[in-house]
């Protein structure tokens, strides 16, 4: 099974470097997903703090994936 | 394994030579003393229990959900853990099993297994007939009682891992399964265990918790940069207790032990 790297984005970078073993690229995809809303979760904080969260999968070859990215918006962005 | 050598290990599964003094079935009656009051009668009559020895590789099934139980394994050396699978092949690990624990005491009182038992690492089983245990414990109502005590520990673990999995962000979560690994491991061993290897991968670790290994990973290295933890050839080690205690907030009354033996 390949081998794809989940790199954390959320105001400060955590690189994996021991990433995680998945049949393919779906898999991959619905980790990261998965994980990320793990996280948020965890910590809805992130999204107040930082207005993205992103995690970026790479292959063994550092090769980007996929990536998923979570941003917030606030609604009264215009009145400012 | 003599006691200087085990001194340093960081591996600790339990076990040492057959020419231990207290006889191969020495750490389980530690465990049942760890909880229960037993005379030296009681005592003395578990050690005449007959039973056979059986070796098992790691993920092997020592029990199969549906199964009819006949015997009761004890574990003399190594880990197992309970699981239970989703139709979707999801699993999840419900318990956890150290050296000197009985394994099947629920089989004496419910006929089908109800989920699957498997060694997580090499394991050396003590084998006993149910049938054997039953007429031992029956005009005993001491070993009788400890056997209860034994499957109530088990159901506060169960409860304490429902709070933990449901309710503790990612980083508790963890810090408090250490907490109780090392909790229970000393207290079996009689001593203090530096630097224990935790026996699970962090894949395990995932099915466990509830969380993604990519998660589990993350968490392992916020606990390292704390100090809490470290890694040793891709190996979890259990770094500063106190640190993972005050991060878990960790209370070690669920696993009622010692209450009965401090008299």
């Amino acid at each position: 099974m390949p081998r794809y790297y989940f790199h954390t984005c959320d105001g400060t970078q955590d690189i994996d470097r021991c990433g995680c073993e998945l049949p393919d690229l779906a898999a991959a995809k619905r980790e990261a997903i998965r994980y990320g809303g793990a996280l948020l979760r965890d910590e809805p904080d992130l999204m107040v703090r930082e207005d993205e969260l992103r995690i970026t999968v790479t292959d063994e070859d550092g090769a980007l994936s996929c990536a998923i990215i979570i941003l917030a918006v606030d609604g009264n962005l215009q009145k400012r | 394994m003599s006691q200087d050598e085990e001194k340093h290990s960081t591996r600790w599964e339990g076990g040492g030579s057959s020419s231990n003094s207290e006889g191969r079935l020495g750490i389980f009656v530690r465990k049942l003393l760890s909880h229960s009051r037993l005379s030296t009668d009681d005592q003395a009559a578990i050690a005449t229990l007959p039973f056979s020895l059986r070796s098992m590789e790691p993920n092997a099934y020592i029990l199969s959900e549906g199964e009819r139980a006949l015997i009761c394994p004890v574990i003399l050396s190594g880990f197992a853990y309970r699981q239970k699978t989703s139709a979707d092949g999801g699993r999840q690990i419900v318990a956890l099993k150290i050296p000197g624990d009985p394994l099947d005491f629920q089989s004496l009182y419910l006929e089908r297994a109800d989920h699957d038992l498997q060694a997580l690492t090499r394991v050396e089983l003590a084998i006993f007939s149910l049938k054997d245990l039953e007429q031992l414990v029956t005009p005993r109502p001491a070993l009788a009682r400890a056997v209860l005590i034994d499957i109530l520990i088990e159901a506060s673990i169960g409860r304490e891992w429902l709070l933990n999995i449901g309710r503790r962000n990612a980083l508790s979560r963890l810090a408090h399964l250490l907490c109780e690994l090392q909790c229970r491991v000393e207290q079996i061993a009689g001593k203090r265990i530096e630097a224990f290897e935790v026996p699970l991968t962090q894949e395990q670790l995932a099915d466990l918790l509830g969380l993604t290994p990519v998660h589990i990973n993350r968490t392992i290295k916020n606990l390292e940069k704390r100090g809490a933890v470290q890694r040793v050839n891709r190996k979890l080690q259990i770094g500063d207790v106190e640190a993972l205690k005050k991060i878990a907030e960790f209370s070690d009354i669920y696993l009622h032990q010692n209450e009965a033996s401090k008299g």
